[in-house]
Protein backbone atom coordinates (compact mmCIF):
# COMPACT_ATOMS: atom_id res chain seq x y z
CA UNK A 1 0.00 0.00 0.00
CA UNK A 2 2.82 2.31 1.01
CA UNK A 3 4.73 1.88 -2.16
CA UNK A 4 1.43 2.86 -4.38
CA UNK A 5 0.48 5.50 -2.36
CA UNK A 6 4.66 6.42 -2.91
CA UNK A 7 3.91 6.03 -6.83
CA UNK A 8 0.96 8.12 -6.90
CA UNK A 9 2.58 11.10 -5.53
CA UNK A 10 5.64 10.49 -8.15
CA UNK A 11 3.05 10.69 -10.51
CA UNK A 12 1.79 13.79 -9.77
CA UNK A 13 4.94 15.45 -9.15
CA UNK A 14 5.39 14.24 -12.56
CA UNK A 15 2.86 15.72 -14.30
CA UNK A 16 3.09 18.63 -12.48
CA UNK A 17 6.19 18.87 -13.82
CA UNK A 18 5.51 18.01 -17.68
CA UNK A 19 2.72 20.63 -17.31
CA UNK A 20 4.82 23.42 -16.35
CA UNK A 21 7.57 22.12 -19.10
CA UNK A 22 4.99 22.21 -21.45
CA UNK A 23 3.28 25.79 -20.64
CA UNK A 24 7.39 26.80 -21.01
CA UNK A 25 7.42 25.75 -24.47
CA UNK A 26 4.18 26.88 -25.71
CA UNK A 27 5.51 30.03 -24.23
CA UNK A 28 8.65 29.53 -26.37
CA UNK A 29 6.54 28.87 -29.40
CA UNK A 30 4.61 31.72 -29.48
CA UNK A 31 8.03 34.11 -28.87
CA UNK A 32 9.60 32.38 -31.93
CA UNK A 33 5.98 33.65 -33.80
CA UNK A 34 6.57 37.11 -32.26
CA UNK A 35 9.93 37.47 -33.52
CA UNK A 36 8.88 36.63 -37.11
CA UNK A 37 6.29 39.82 -36.68
CA UNK A 38 9.08 41.92 -34.94
CA UNK A 39 11.43 41.40 -38.34
CA UNK A 40 8.10 42.18 -40.22
CA UNK A 41 7.54 45.38 -37.71
CA UNK A 42 10.68 46.45 -38.23
CA UNK A 43 10.58 46.61 -41.67
CA UNK A 44 7.58 48.54 -41.73
CA UNK A 45 8.70 51.47 -39.45
CA UNK A 46 12.12 51.78 -41.05
CA UNK A 47 9.70 52.35 -44.00
CA UNK A 48 7.88 54.78 -42.50
CA UNK A 49 11.40 56.74 -41.35
CA UNK A 50 11.96 56.86 -44.96
CA UNK A 51 9.09 58.34 -45.84
CA UNK A 52 9.22 61.16 -42.57
CA UNK A 53 12.93 61.73 -43.66
CA UNK A 54 11.71 63.30 -47.33
CA UNK A 55 9.81 65.78 -45.15
CA UNK A 56 11.30 69.22 -43.93
CA UNK A 57 12.37 69.33 -41.01
CA UNK A 58 9.84 72.20 -39.73
CA UNK A 59 7.25 74.39 -41.29
CA UNK A 60 9.60 77.35 -40.59
CA UNK A 61 12.97 75.56 -42.44
CA UNK A 62 10.75 75.05 -45.28
CA UNK A 63 11.71 76.90 -48.18
CA UNK A 64 14.20 79.03 -46.78
CA UNK A 65 18.00 79.66 -46.05
CA UNK A 66 18.55 77.85 -43.12
CA UNK A 67 21.20 80.76 -42.34
CA UNK A 68 17.90 82.90 -41.90
CA UNK A 69 16.35 80.94 -39.60
CA UNK A 70 16.33 81.29 -35.63
CA UNK A 71 15.71 78.74 -33.16
CA UNK A 72 12.97 80.88 -32.03
CA UNK A 73 10.77 80.51 -35.01
CA UNK A 74 10.87 76.90 -34.53
CA UNK A 75 7.48 75.28 -34.14
CA UNK A 76 7.37 74.75 -30.16
CA UNK A 77 5.91 71.39 -28.94
CA UNK A 78 3.08 72.11 -27.33
CA UNK A 79 1.93 73.44 -31.46
CA UNK A 80 3.43 70.04 -32.73
CA UNK A 81 0.77 67.89 -34.82
CA UNK A 82 -2.14 66.18 -33.20
CA UNK A 83 -4.17 63.40 -34.71
CA UNK A 84 -3.30 64.34 -38.31
CA UNK A 85 -4.08 61.58 -41.13
CA UNK A 86 -0.91 61.78 -42.09
CA UNK A 87 -2.08 58.80 -44.85
CA UNK A 88 -2.90 61.96 -47.07
CA UNK A 89 -0.39 64.64 -47.55
CA UNK A 90 -1.61 66.75 -44.97
CA UNK A 91 2.35 65.83 -42.95
CA UNK A 92 4.39 68.05 -44.70
CA UNK A 93 6.93 68.64 -42.17
CA UNK A 94 8.56 66.13 -39.12
CA UNK A 95 6.65 67.23 -36.31
CA UNK A 96 3.58 66.70 -37.80
CA UNK A 97 3.88 63.08 -37.78
CA UNK A 98 3.11 64.00 -33.62
CA UNK A 99 0.90 61.92 -32.29
CA UNK A 100 -0.64 60.98 -35.61
CA UNK A 101 -3.89 58.97 -36.49
CA UNK A 102 -2.89 55.50 -37.18
CA UNK A 103 -1.40 54.79 -40.31
CA UNK A 104 -2.48 51.50 -41.06
CA UNK A 105 0.54 49.11 -43.46
CA UNK A 106 0.59 45.49 -44.51
CA UNK A 107 3.44 43.31 -45.31
CA UNK A 108 2.59 40.80 -47.85
CA UNK A 109 4.69 37.37 -47.28
CA UNK A 110 3.60 35.16 -50.01
CA UNK A 111 0.67 32.74 -50.60
CA UNK A 112 -0.59 30.11 -48.66
CA UNK A 113 -0.94 26.56 -49.54
CA UNK A 114 -4.45 27.63 -51.11
CA UNK A 115 -2.97 30.19 -53.23
CA UNK A 116 -4.25 33.12 -51.35
CA UNK A 117 -1.62 35.68 -50.96
CA UNK A 118 -0.98 36.16 -46.60
CA UNK A 119 -0.12 39.60 -45.38
CA UNK A 120 -0.08 41.05 -42.45
CA UNK A 121 -1.36 44.07 -40.79
CA UNK A 122 0.27 46.73 -38.81
CA UNK A 123 -0.83 50.10 -37.06
CA UNK A 124 1.98 52.66 -36.95
CA UNK A 125 1.61 55.14 -34.01
CA UNK A 126 4.71 58.27 -33.56
CA UNK A 127 5.81 60.87 -30.63
CA UNK A 128 8.41 63.72 -31.79
CA UNK A 129 10.44 65.75 -29.60
CA UNK A 130 13.06 68.04 -29.30
CA UNK A 131 16.15 67.06 -28.24
CA UNK A 132 19.62 68.48 -27.30
CA UNK A 133 23.24 67.42 -28.26
CA UNK A 134 23.45 64.85 -25.54
CA UNK A 135 20.41 63.15 -26.57
CA UNK A 136 17.66 64.37 -23.60
CA UNK A 137 14.29 65.67 -23.84
CA UNK A 138 14.32 69.39 -24.49
CA UNK A 139 11.08 71.69 -24.39
CA UNK A 140 12.61 74.22 -26.32
CA UNK A 141 13.77 74.12 -29.98
CA UNK A 142 16.33 72.66 -31.00
CA UNK A 143 18.40 71.66 -34.33
CA UNK A 144 17.00 67.96 -33.30
CA UNK A 145 14.14 66.18 -33.46
CA UNK A 146 13.56 62.55 -32.35
CA UNK A 147 11.38 61.10 -33.91
CA UNK A 148 9.60 57.07 -31.65
CA UNK A 149 7.36 54.91 -34.03
CA UNK A 150 5.20 52.34 -32.31
CA UNK A 151 4.86 49.36 -34.50
CA UNK A 152 2.17 47.26 -33.60
CA UNK A 153 0.22 43.98 -35.21
CA UNK A 154 -3.01 44.76 -36.02
CA UNK A 155 -5.82 42.17 -35.76
CA UNK A 156 -9.25 41.81 -36.87
CA UNK A 157 -11.70 39.82 -35.54
CA UNK A 158 -10.43 35.95 -34.57
CA UNK A 159 -7.42 36.90 -36.05
CA UNK A 160 -4.20 35.43 -33.83
CA UNK A 161 -1.87 38.17 -32.91
CA UNK A 162 1.61 36.73 -32.96
CA UNK A 163 3.54 40.21 -31.63
CA UNK A 164 3.65 40.00 -28.29
CA UNK A 165 4.65 43.76 -27.68
CA UNK A 166 5.01 46.92 -30.43
CA UNK A 167 8.44 47.50 -31.37
CA UNK A 168 9.98 50.88 -31.45
CA UNK A 169 11.84 52.04 -34.40
CA UNK A 170 13.60 55.61 -33.02
CA UNK A 171 15.80 57.87 -35.51
CA UNK A 172 17.00 61.59 -35.14
CA UNK A 173 16.73 64.23 -37.86
CA UNK A 174 18.27 67.73 -38.27
CA UNK A 175 17.76 70.31 -41.02
CA UNK A 176 19.91 69.25 -44.20
CA UNK B 1 -0.78 -11.09 -3.93
CA UNK B 2 -0.87 -7.34 -2.63
CA UNK B 3 2.97 -6.94 -2.59
CA UNK B 4 3.39 -8.32 -5.93
CA UNK B 5 0.18 -5.93 -7.00
CA UNK B 6 2.16 -3.14 -5.54
CA UNK B 7 5.26 -3.75 -7.51
CA UNK B 8 3.30 -4.28 -10.63
CA UNK B 9 1.73 -0.48 -10.22
CA UNK B 10 5.07 1.01 -8.98
CA UNK B 11 7.03 -0.73 -11.94
CA UNK B 12 3.80 0.83 -14.23
CA UNK B 13 4.12 4.20 -12.80
CA UNK B 14 8.22 4.48 -12.83
CA UNK B 15 8.06 3.54 -16.26
CA UNK B 16 5.56 6.63 -17.59
CA UNK B 17 7.57 9.11 -15.57
CA UNK B 18 10.31 7.62 -17.19
CA UNK B 19 8.80 8.08 -20.69
CA UNK B 20 7.35 11.51 -19.75
CA UNK B 21 10.45 13.30 -18.50
CA UNK B 22 12.35 11.44 -21.92
CA UNK B 23 10.31 13.34 -24.02
CA UNK B 24 9.47 16.81 -22.04
CA UNK B 25 13.12 17.12 -21.78
CA UNK B 26 13.82 16.19 -25.58
CA UNK B 27 11.25 18.73 -26.61
CA UNK B 28 12.32 21.40 -24.27
CA UNK B 29 16.03 20.74 -25.90
CA UNK B 30 14.42 20.96 -28.92
CA UNK B 31 12.46 24.55 -28.16
CA UNK B 32 15.64 26.34 -26.88
CA UNK B 33 17.66 25.70 -29.77
CA UNK B 34 14.95 27.09 -32.01
CA UNK B 35 14.74 29.67 -30.34
CA UNK B 36 18.36 30.51 -30.82
CA UNK B 37 18.26 29.76 -34.15
CA UNK B 38 15.42 32.44 -34.46
CA UNK B 39 17.13 35.01 -32.39
CA UNK B 40 20.53 34.51 -34.19
CA UNK B 41 18.09 34.73 -37.48
CA UNK B 42 16.65 37.61 -36.91
CA UNK B 43 19.87 39.54 -35.41
CA UNK B 44 21.12 38.83 -39.23
CA UNK B 45 17.83 39.62 -40.82
CA UNK B 46 18.06 42.71 -39.25
CA UNK B 47 21.37 43.69 -40.22
CA UNK B 48 21.21 42.52 -43.92
CA UNK B 49 18.30 44.96 -44.02
CA UNK B 50 19.62 48.02 -42.18
CA UNK B 51 22.73 47.60 -44.91
CA UNK B 52 20.28 47.28 -47.92
CA UNK B 53 18.39 50.01 -46.83
CA UNK B 54 21.63 52.57 -46.54
CA UNK B 55 23.22 50.78 -49.81
CA UNK B 56 19.97 51.29 -51.88
CA UNK B 57 19.05 55.04 -50.39
CA UNK B 58 22.61 55.96 -52.43
CA UNK B 59 21.51 54.74 -55.63
CA UNK B 60 22.42 56.93 -57.99
CA UNK B 61 24.37 59.23 -56.15
CA UNK B 62 26.10 62.11 -57.54
CA UNK B 63 24.81 61.19 -60.36
CA UNK B 64 24.15 64.61 -63.47
CA UNK B 65 20.29 63.87 -64.72
CA UNK B 66 21.80 63.05 -67.88
CA UNK B 67 22.70 59.86 -66.94
CA UNK B 68 20.84 56.89 -65.03
CA UNK B 69 21.67 56.35 -61.52
CA UNK B 70 20.53 52.55 -62.10
CA UNK B 71 22.89 50.91 -64.71
CA UNK B 72 21.51 47.40 -64.95
CA UNK B 73 18.71 45.46 -63.55
CA UNK B 74 17.75 41.90 -64.18
CA UNK B 75 15.01 39.90 -62.68
CA UNK B 76 14.50 36.01 -63.60
CA UNK B 77 11.00 35.50 -61.70
CA UNK B 78 10.81 36.35 -57.83
CA UNK B 79 15.28 36.57 -57.84
CA UNK B 80 17.25 39.46 -58.99
CA UNK B 81 20.08 38.17 -60.35
CA UNK B 82 21.78 41.29 -61.43
CA UNK B 83 21.81 44.88 -60.40
CA UNK B 84 24.16 47.65 -60.70
CA UNK B 85 24.10 51.02 -59.45
CA UNK B 86 26.28 53.74 -59.03
CA UNK B 87 26.64 54.39 -55.40
CA UNK B 88 29.09 54.44 -52.61
CA UNK B 89 31.81 52.49 -52.05
CA UNK B 90 33.17 51.44 -48.57
CA UNK B 91 35.92 54.48 -49.02
CA UNK B 92 32.93 56.73 -48.92
CA UNK B 93 33.63 57.44 -52.67
CA UNK B 94 31.01 57.12 -55.59
CA UNK B 95 31.58 54.10 -57.46
CA UNK B 96 29.97 51.31 -58.97
CA UNK B 97 27.95 48.99 -57.17
CA UNK B 98 27.22 45.48 -58.11
CA UNK B 99 24.71 43.20 -56.66
CA UNK B 100 24.50 39.21 -57.59
CA UNK B 101 22.35 36.80 -56.22
CA UNK B 102 23.61 33.07 -57.06
CA UNK B 103 21.96 29.14 -55.99
CA UNK B 104 24.87 28.12 -53.12
CA UNK B 105 22.99 25.12 -51.70
CA UNK B 106 19.99 23.81 -50.99
CA UNK B 107 18.73 21.98 -47.58
CA UNK B 108 15.99 18.91 -47.65
CA UNK B 109 14.11 19.72 -44.15
CA UNK B 110 10.99 17.28 -43.33
CA UNK B 111 11.36 16.09 -47.42
CA UNK B 112 11.38 19.45 -48.42
CA UNK B 113 14.54 20.64 -50.97
CA UNK B 114 15.02 24.46 -50.31
CA UNK B 115 17.57 26.10 -52.57
CA UNK B 116 19.39 28.58 -50.97
CA UNK B 117 20.44 31.68 -52.25
CA UNK B 118 23.35 33.94 -51.38
CA UNK B 119 23.43 37.88 -52.38
CA UNK B 120 27.13 38.95 -53.77
CA UNK B 121 27.80 42.80 -53.15
CA UNK B 122 31.05 44.28 -55.66
CA UNK B 123 32.40 47.90 -55.87
CA UNK B 124 33.85 48.75 -58.77
CA UNK B 125 37.87 49.40 -58.16
CA UNK B 126 39.66 50.20 -60.64
CA UNK B 127 38.93 48.03 -63.92
CA UNK B 128 37.68 45.46 -61.21
CA UNK B 129 34.78 44.30 -58.93
CA UNK B 130 35.80 43.47 -55.81
CA UNK B 131 33.40 41.76 -53.04
CA UNK B 132 32.99 43.52 -50.42
CA UNK B 133 29.89 42.63 -48.27
CA UNK B 134 27.09 40.38 -48.60
CA UNK B 135 24.73 38.12 -47.13
CA UNK B 136 24.51 34.75 -45.43
CA UNK B 137 23.85 31.84 -47.77
CA UNK B 138 20.59 31.68 -46.45
CA UNK B 139 18.06 33.55 -48.74
CA UNK B 140 14.89 31.84 -50.14
CA UNK B 141 13.77 35.00 -52.17
CA UNK B 142 15.54 38.28 -53.02
CA UNK B 143 14.03 40.45 -55.22
CA UNK B 144 14.55 44.26 -56.10
CA UNK B 145 11.52 45.66 -57.96
CA UNK B 146 12.03 48.97 -59.63
CA UNK B 147 9.28 51.49 -59.29
CA UNK B 148 8.30 55.27 -60.81
CA UNK B 149 6.89 57.67 -58.04
CA UNK B 150 3.35 56.57 -58.75
CA UNK B 151 4.75 52.75 -57.32
CA UNK B 152 4.23 51.38 -61.02
CA UNK B 153 6.62 48.31 -61.98
CA UNK B 154 9.11 50.33 -64.29
CA UNK B 155 12.93 49.87 -65.69
CA UNK B 156 16.11 51.17 -65.29
CA UNK B 157 15.77 54.95 -67.51
CA UNK B 158 12.59 55.69 -65.40
CA UNK B 159 13.29 54.70 -61.76
CA UNK B 160 12.15 56.73 -59.03
CA UNK B 161 12.33 54.12 -56.21
CA UNK B 162 13.17 50.62 -55.13
CA UNK B 163 11.43 48.16 -53.83
CA UNK B 164 13.51 45.65 -51.62
CA UNK B 165 11.73 41.60 -50.64
CA UNK B 166 13.77 39.07 -49.12
CA UNK B 167 13.23 36.28 -47.02
CA UNK B 168 15.77 34.70 -44.60
CA UNK B 169 15.78 30.81 -43.80
CA UNK B 170 15.79 29.65 -40.08
CA UNK B 171 17.51 26.16 -40.92
CA UNK B 172 17.60 23.08 -38.32
CA UNK B 173 21.42 22.59 -37.83
CA UNK B 174 19.89 18.31 -37.92
CA UNK B 175 18.14 17.50 -41.57
CA UNK B 176 16.68 14.76 -40.22
CA UNK B 177 14.33 16.82 -37.98
CA UNK B 178 10.89 15.52 -38.00
CA UNK B 179 9.67 17.58 -35.52
CA UNK B 180 9.69 20.52 -38.29
CA UNK B 181 6.93 19.98 -40.81
CA UNK B 182 8.84 22.50 -42.92
CA UNK B 183 11.55 25.34 -41.89
CA UNK B 184 10.43 29.30 -40.92
CA UNK B 185 11.27 32.47 -43.21
CA UNK B 186 12.12 35.70 -41.69
CA UNK B 187 10.53 38.02 -44.10
CA UNK B 188 12.58 41.72 -44.65
CA UNK B 189 10.97 44.68 -47.19
CA UNK B 190 11.39 48.35 -47.82
CA UNK B 191 10.54 51.02 -50.50
CA UNK B 192 13.18 53.51 -50.77
CA UNK B 193 12.71 56.73 -52.58
CA UNK B 194 16.65 57.54 -52.66
CA UNK B 195 17.14 60.86 -53.79
CA UNK B 196 19.78 59.97 -56.15
CA UNK B 197 17.32 58.92 -58.32
CA UNK B 198 14.74 62.05 -58.44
Amino acid sequence: MTETMLALVALMITLFFTMNQQQGIVQAEREIASIELEVLANAIGSEMMQRIATKEYDAATTGVDLRDVDLADLTVESSFGDSLDCSTSVCTDIDDYNDMQPFVDYFEVGEDTSGTQQSFVFAITADVKYVDDQGNASTTPTWTKEVTLYVDQLVQGNEQKYLLYPIEVKRQFSPQ
Amino acid sequence: MIALYDHIVAVLVGGVILLLLFNVQQRTQQSSVEQTMMYMAKVSTLEMGSFLERDLMNAGYNTPPVENGILEHNNTGDLTDTLLFWGVGSSGARTRIAYGVSAVDSATIAGVKVPLYELRRYERRGADYVRVGGSPPTLTEFKITLLTSGNAPTDIYTADKVKVHLANAVLPDFESDTHMAGYRRLYWGITLDPPGLQ
